[in-house]
């Protein structure tokens, strides 16, 4: 006995599950759908190079990484942390240090070298006697867009803008500032006639002064 | 009845879901629709806002279409009433080791001052400096001041030297020691129900003893501490110096003084200075200073107002606790029964993003923001676009700290000064800003400018008196030194190389 449907919707073919569990359907054909795993189309949607979340930040001598992810072309494949990873810095010398994040042991690591095995680098860091005293960035890409790379800021007078990496404008108009906000070392922009240049204070005569500096 | 078997039935495409994407279940039995943001998750897509290009009018702002993910969450607020302190986590935090998640709950400490233990969160251990405090009479503003024989003047009440008056009649002196013989105890408790410990350190004592005015200075004597509750007899207290005027000796003149040192590591609730004879032959003995220094764990909010909070998850035994506590330190002191393995700071609020769990919003429709309402305070607005119950909306604040109940994405900041909007930001999406290298004006030349997309400026020149290139919106900021006049539009200086910096 047979039995004939006339009923266009019924002639889609789905093809056997067997081993396709989570895959995404896509039509093969007008009349045929099949599946594709993730890796399959990662590369046709993922935005390239862009790290979202993993920022950086400290806590005493605690670097934290935040959670977040980034795509990566090789392996195309999403490296995902869905919790923060910490490092703790004890006794460096003095430099500027770079944290990458290595695939062969999936861990977190900071270098003053680029390190030889495959690497993605996530930001840097400054150890200056025993201190973190800057770290970069400490927010991600949109979230520092977002904020115009200003993190904070005083307008008046006397006053200061502070961008993400630490760069520090300070301004205002009297003799010998106290800078509004200490800067982190001795500025590198000065007004002309300054002396005495410390991290807080310099020593000019009344008027129109600038510093600007980490 | 013969019956009709259709195979091809067993499989078959669910009824549709908005923004639904097909996918094959997890047991592989049938087909079912994951989200789309689902699918966004897998495969990384980045946070940046596309599109939502923002322009401004009449006080409306208008906000173009585009697609954005919505994912910053409020993770906790935190407040402080008297010596209360409470702390809502509405999301989940991670502490500073990245070992442990301190989850959504409400945890208080009914009382700073108080150390936490296995029924209340409270004070940690943190071994902070004690000075005693500078006492204005006998009891304030803590500990208290006695004596077994205190002079019948309230003039030279045992208070008198711990004001930390160094000259005068602002001394302790005794009763008439032929009335009532030695020894006299100078005392002074940490705190008035025996509640505080200090370990001293060291011991400073400075004389009164002027001469003809029948007053002396302690010769020999002890100085001493008691830990029991209410120390009753000499068995009570425990010495830890004794100046026999042998081998450690007191000076013996007016208004000298001397420090005296202690390696105990015990912990008191009350000194004394023990008085066993005095410097002449006189009727009273005196003290113009008796200081104690030392440590101590309690929290006595008087020595040392600031305190910081932690969120803390600790192992003691086989099992793990979490308690919230008050410090002094920067990291959490736990007693000794208590492992500390994760430590989160807690600040008045904190943002999280959760970005395993964004939200995409695809903006088809052009918004229009209406912000006449906020133009009456100065400040630096952000506008949020936020999501719940499946509604989309805008939060406007002064601040970062965002809604409780709510996931978030900035879009844009405006400045409110003298009741109009003179800038905002983004004006445009980060492609298009990037493209125009944020700097979206510029004439470069002996005399020229860079003008940024937040609206801050660059001018530079060497003309005397210059009429800068593009006018401020404001007085500038940053000034060539020696300038003088600066408006807007011009400045008055020599002809020389000159900048100016500002909106």
């Amino acid at each position: 006995m047979s039995i004939k449907v006339d009923n266009n919707r019924l002639e889609v073919l789905l093809n056997e599950y067997n081993n396709h569990a989570n895959e995404l359907a896509y039509f093969l054909s007008p009349t045929e759908i099949s599946y594709k795993n993730n890796e399959e189309i990662i590369n046709n949607v993922s935005n390239l190079n862009v790290l979202v979340g993993l920022e950086l930040s400290t806590y005493l001598n605690i670097i934290i990484i935040s959670n977040g992810y980034f795509y990566d072309s090789e392996l195309n494949k999403i490296i995902n942390f869905e919790k923060p990873n910490s490092i703790k810095i004890e006794n460096l010398e003095n430099g500027k240090y770079g944290i990458y994040y290595i695939f062969s042991n999936e861990s977190f690591i900071y270098s003053l070298n680029e390190p030889e095995e495959k690497y993605r680098k996530i930001g840097e860091f400054e150890y200056k006697d025993s201190n973190i005293i800057k770290i970069y960035p400490k927010q991600d890409l949109a979230t520092s867009y977002e904020n115009r790379f200003i993190i904070a800021e005083q307008l008046g007078t006397t006053g200061y803008r502070i961008y993400s990496d630490g760069w520090k404008e300070q301004w205002g108009v009297s003799a010998n500032p106290t800078f509004p906000v200490a800067f982190d070392e001795i500025p590198l922009i000065v007004t002309n006639g300054a002396t005495n240049i410390t991290l807080t204070n310099m020593t000019i005569a009344d008027g129109y002064w600038y510093a600007c500096g980490y | 009845m013969n019956k009709v078997k259709f195979n091809r039935f067993e499989k078959y495409i669910p009824d549709a879901i908005d923004n639904g994407i097909l996918t094959v279940s997890n047991d592989e039995t049938c087909l079912e629709y994951s989200t789309l943001n689902d699918f966004n998750k897998k495969c990384g897509r980045n946070n940046l806002t596309n599109g939502f290009d923002i322009s401004f009018n009449e006080n409306i702002f208008t906000i173009g279409k585009g697609q954005t993910f919505l994912h910053s969450k409020l993770g906790y607020e935190f407040n402080t009433e008297n010596t209360t302190a409470t702390l809502n986590v509405y999301n989940d935090i991670w502490g500073v080791n990245s070992i442990y998640k301190f989850e959504k709950n409400t945890y208080i400490i009914n009382d700073i001052n108080e150390h936490y233990n296995d029924e209340q969160n409270g004070c940690d251990y943190s071994v902070m400096v004690y000075n005693q405090p500078t006492m204005a009479s006998n009891t304030s503003p803590y500990g208290v001041a006695s004596s077994n024989s205190p002079h019948a003047s309230a003039n030279w009440s045992p208070w008198k030297a711990f004001n930390r008056v160094a000259t005068g009649d602002n001394c302790f002196a005794s009763a008439d020691v032929a009335g009532a013989p030695f020894p006299v105890n100078l005392v002074y408790s940490v705190s008035a129900d025996g509640s505080k410990w200090v370990k001293p350190k060291s011991f400073y004592i400075q004389n009164r003893n002027v001469t003809g005015a029948g007053i002396a200075s302690p010769l020999v004597f002890t100085i001493q501490g008691s830990k029991v509750l209410h120390p009753y007899d000499d068995l009570d207290w425990v010495t830890l110096v004794n100046v026999d005027n042998v081998n450690l000796k007191q000076p013996t003149g007016q208004a000298q003084s001397n420090t005296y040192t202690t390696d105990t590591s015990e912990y008191f609730r009350h000194f004394r200075l023990h008085i066993i004879s005095k410097s002449t032959a006189v009727n009273y003995v005196a003290v113009q200073q008796f200081n104690i220094v030392g440590e101590i764990k309690d929290n006595i909010a008087l020595l040392n107002p600031a305190h910081n909070y932690f969120l803390v998850y600790a192992k003691k035994g086989e099992e793990y606790k979490t308690i919230f506590v008050s410090s002094k330190n920067n990291i959490p002191q736990l007693d000794s029964s208590l492992e500390l393995i994760d430590y989160c700071p807690i600040y008045s609020y904190k943002n999280i993003n959760d970005y395993n769990n964004m939200i995409l919003y695809n903006k088809t429709n052009v918004d229009k923001i209406d912000i006449s309402d906020y133009l009456t305070t100065n400040g630096l607005y952000k506008v949020y676009l936020t999501y719940s119950d499946n509604e989309y909306s805008y939060y406007i604040s002064l601040n970062d700290k965002l809604p409780n109940d709510k996931v978030c994405k900035k879009i844009f900041e405006f400045k409110v000064l003298n009741n109009i909007v003179y800038d905002y930001y983004p004006k445009k999406s980060l492609n298009d800003s990037y493209l125009n290298r944020f700097i979206i004006a510029e004439q470069l030349g002996t005399t020229g400018y860079r003008i940024y997309s937040d609206g801050w400026k660059e001018q530079w020149g060497n003309l005397a008196n210059p009429v800068f290139p593009i006018a401020f919106d404001e007085i500038p900021l940053i000034v060539e030194r020696g300038a003088t006049n600066v408006t807007k539009t011009g400045m008055t200086i020599a002809s020389g190389n000159w900048f100016a910096k500002g909106y």
